[in-house]
């Protein structure tokens, strides 16, 4: 368990903290903490797209916002280099909930930082995905898709 | 007030899984739980997206939403391949306006959309369990052979 450091980027400090700890796989929560900036992407319509969805431009919380709960996927990219996957819900000043695809290089950590557990013993990495078009986290260990 | 039944209970392998497009959510990670030889599961985690998505909320009430996406935010729960003591799968999700919902995940009716990653961790019998089942613990002694 770790505070991710205010001012970073959430892409930069999830990297770094797997990073020091010789981690270039895994999973993850945040359990609280603040985004001084937030911004996150829901599904949008997508007529003539060949893939199964589309993500539209981010939304961002004016103000920031807070972590009530986020959950992660972390794993090496296709062709190199890290990867973060991370969904969340947050809450705004109003209090009113919002949830999504996080955009973790646009996010950064607020005042106080964020809270993060690591899961270091399971990993993913990216695999160039012909079904849905998308590149997406496969398992490490080979666990074989249960379509 | 009630006393609290603690379950004696102890948890082995964890693993990540991966499920695909159309796979029902719990029907998915059940035979992610088979596979890898989890008669018992713990949720650990998760994220995603389903088609669509119906939970039940309240004590009774579904609620369903419509995609193209609804985001998996969050998971967790217990999943068995026999019996009916698991807890199921609860979790929040996020709408196409980026609103939440939460309750639990109604099995069979949460298709995957483009993909989901989840954490989960095997339950571990332990003596108190099998004996509670009535298997035995020890191989009886035959005393024929003596």
């Amino acid at each position: 368990m770790l505070w991710l450091p205010e001012g970073l980027t959430l892409h930069d400090a999830l990297t770094q903290a797997f990073a020091a700890r010789g981690a270039r796989t895994g999973a993850f929560h945040l359990l609280g903490g603040t985004l001084a900036v937030a911004a996150y992407h829901v599904a949008v319509p997508h007529a003539g797209s060949q893939r199964a969805v589309e993500y539209g431009e981010a939304n961002l919380i004016e103000g920031g916002a807070r972590i009530v709960r986020a959950t992660g996927s972390f794993g090496e990219r296709v062709g190199g280099g890290p990867l973060l996957h991370i969904h969340a819900s947050l809450s705004d000043a109003a209090g009113r909930g919002h949830g999504g695809h996080i955009n973790p290089e646009l996010c950064v950590v607020g005042a106080g930082g964020v809270r993060a557990i690591l899961m270091l013993a399971v990993g993913f990495h990216q695999v160039a995905d012909e079904e849905t078009g998308f590149s997406l986290f496969f398992p490490n260990q080979g666990v074989p898709h249960h379509a | 007030m009630p006393d609290a039944q603690l379950l004696d209970i102890a948890t082995g392998r964890l693993a990540a899984v991966r499920l695909g497009p159309n796979e029902d959510l719990t029907l998915g990670l059940k035979k992610a739980a088979a596979a890898l030889g989890f008669r018992r599961a713990l949720v650990r985690s998760g994220l995603g997206s389903l088609l669509d998505a119906a939970l039940q909320t309240g004590t009774t009430a579904t609620h369903r939403l419509r995609g193209p996406a609804i985001e998996i935010l969050s998971m967790s729960g217990e999943i068995a391949l026999e019996g009916t003591e698991a807890a199921g799968i609860s979790g929040v999700v996020g709408d196409t306006n980026g609103a939440i919902w939460a309750g639990l995940f109604l099995v069979g009716e949460n298709p995957v959309c483009v993909t989901v990653e989840a954490v989960l961790e095997e339950i571990l019998d332990r003596p108190a369990d099998l004996l509670a089942r009535g298997r035995a613990t020890s191989p009886r002694r035959d005393t024929s052979r003596l």
